[in-house]
C-alpha cells in the first residue's frame, strides 16, 4: 500500500493535537488585509490565523503577490503557544510555495520571467509577543530551507510572515499593524476581541 | 575592587539622570550593505526640545571578479543632526497611552554610495537642510513613532533617488523598554535595529 508523504503528515497532525478537550473547536482569531506600496515593491494579500479553543495551537494561512506577473506566493503554518501574563511564546513552521523572478541575465529588475517551477520551502522559527494595552510586538525569526521546485537557496525570511511586527488596535476588533517583511503593512479584524475594546 | 567598578558603571548605565533625558544608542543593518551606527538624542529633562544626532557608515560587498572585490567601507560616515520639539497632545492617566506630537528640522551629509571609492571633489554637494514630523504613542513598556521626513538638496541630481530616507531619521520605529534605562527598537530605515541606554 503506497502512503504518500501529505497523508503522513495530516496524521501526525492528528496525533500531535490529540487528545483534544470535548468542546474543542476551530476559533477564527483574525483576517488580515496585508499589503505595501512603491513600484516592483507593491504588494497585497489575505492572511487568516486559527485557533483550536481550549488547546494552545494554532495556525494559519497566508496569499500574497511577491512581484507583480510571478502568480501568488502561498503559506501554511502551525505552532503551539505558550502565553503568560504580557508574553507569549510560539514555536511554529510551515510550508511556502514562492515564486521567484530570474535573476542576472534580464534587463532590468521587474523583466525578469518567473522560473519554473516555483520554488516550495519549509521554514521553522519561533515568535514572541510583548502586549501591552494599547500596543503589541512581536518578533518572529525564521529559517527557511528549500524543498522543491527551482529551489531558491537556505536563507531567512521567504515565509511571509514578517520578523517584525508592532499592532495597534483600533477598537470594535479593528486593529493596524505595521510589520518588517514581505508586506508593510496589515489592516486586522479579531473577531474574539471586540468586547475587549476600550 | 573590578566588580564594585563594574556594578558602577553599569549602573550608571541603567539609573536615570535627573537633569537630561534623552538617549544614546547603536544601530545596525545586516545584509549587503551592512550598516552600523550611533544615535544621540537629549535635552533637558522638563523641556520639549531635543538635540540629537546620527553617525552611520556603511560597508558594501563588492562583486568577486572585479578590480575591488571584497568589502569597501563607506568613508567618511553619513551624518545627520537635528532638533526635535515635542508635545504632550494627550497626557497620560492610568492605562490610557499617551501620544506626543512634533517636528524637526536639521541638516543631513550623506556622501552618494556610488562615489564612496573616488575622493569627494565637492563635499557640500552632499548636504541638505532635514524638515519632518514626529508622532509618538506609547503604551506600557512599549512605543510607536512616525517620523516622516525628507532631505532636500540644492544639488539636482543628489536631490533625486530616495529623498525621503536620505536622513537615516527613520519614517516608522517600534521602540520595547526591556529595563528602567534601556530599550531596543526596530525601524524601516537604513538602521533596522536599536540599542540604547535611555535616561528620562
Amino acid at each position: 500500500m503506497r502512503v504518500s508523504w501529505w497523508s503522513g503528515a495530516i496524521v501526525a497532525a492528528g496525533l500531535a493535537t490529540w487528545p483534544l478537550p470535548a468542546s474543542a473547536g476551530p476559533v477564527l482569531e483574525r483576517v488580515s488585509l496585508a499589503g505595501s506600496l512603491g513600484g516592483q515593491n507593491g504588494r497585497g494579500g489575505l492572511e487568516t490565523e486559527l485557533s483550536w479553543a481550549g488547546s494552545p495551537f494554532r495556525g494559519g494561512g497566508l496569499v500574497w503577490n511577491p512581484l507583480f506577473g510571478t502568480g501568488f506566493a502561498a503559506t501554511a503554518w502551525g505552532g503551539r503557544t505558550w502565553a503568560m501574563e504580557k508574553d507569549a511564546f510560539t514555536l511554529l513552521g510551515g510550508v511556502t510555495h514562492y515564486p521567484q523572478t530570474g535573476v542576472g541575465t534580464c534587463a532590468a529588475v521587474g523583466m525578469c520571467p518567473p522560473v519554473t517551477p516555483a520554488p516550495l520551502g519549509a521554514f521553522a522559527g519561533m515568535a514572541y509577543r510583548h502586549t501591552e494595552p494599547y500596543l503589541w510586538l512581536q518578533i518572529t525569526p525564521q529559517f527557511y530551507l528549500p524543498l522543491g521546485g527551482r529551489a531558491y537557496f537556505p536563507t531567512w525570511g521567504m515565509s511571509g510572515l514578517p520578523w517584525v511586527e508592532l499592532g495597534v488596535p483600533l477598537g470594535e476588533g479593528l486593529e493596524m499593524t505595521l510589520r518588517m517583511g514581505e508586506t508593510l503593512a496589515t489592516l486586522t479584524y479579531r473577531p474574539g476581541s471586540r468586547r475587549d475594546q476600550p | 575592587m573590578r566588580r564594585a567598578v563594574a556594578a558602577a558603571i553599569l549602573a550608571a548605565f541603567l539609573v536615570p539622570t535627573p537633569a537630561f533625558a534623552g538617549s544614546l544608542g547603536v544601530t545596525y543593518k545586516p545584509l549587503n550593505p551592512d550598516t552600523v551606527g550611533v544615535e544621540a538624542e537629549s535635552g533637558p529633562l522638563l523641556a520639549g526640545w531635543r538635540l540629537g544626532a546620527l553617525a552611520q557608515v556603511q560597508r558594501y560587498e563588492l562583486a568577486t571578479g572585479t578590480p575591488s572585490a571584497g568589502h569597501i567601507w563607506q568613508v567618511p560616515p553619513a551624518v545627520t543632526l537635528w532638533g526635535r520639539h515635542v508635545a504632550d497632545a494627550a497626557p497620560a492617566h492610568g492605562l490610557a497611552p499617551s501620544h506626543e506630537l512634533g517636528w524637526l528640522a536639521g541638516v543631513n551629509w550623506n556622501p552618494d554610495s556610488a562615489e564612496i571609492d573616488v575622493p569627494l571633489a565637492d563635499p557640500w554637494r552632499y548636504v541638505g537642510p532635514v524638515v519632518g514630523v514626529s508622532y509618538t504613542l506609547r503604551s506600557g513598556d512599549l512605543w510607536l513613532r512616525l517620523t516622516p521626513n525628507a532631505t532636500f538638496s540644492p544639488d539636482p541630481p543628489y536631490r533625486e533617488g530616495t529623498w525621503w530616507m536620505k536622513s537615516g531619521i527613520p519614517w516608522a520605529e517600534a521602540g520595547w523598554r526591556l529595563a528602567p534605562g534601556f530599550e531596543v527598537s526596530f525601524r524601516a530605515s537604513q538602521t533596522f535595529v536599536r540599542a540604547a541606554w535611555v535616561f528620562d
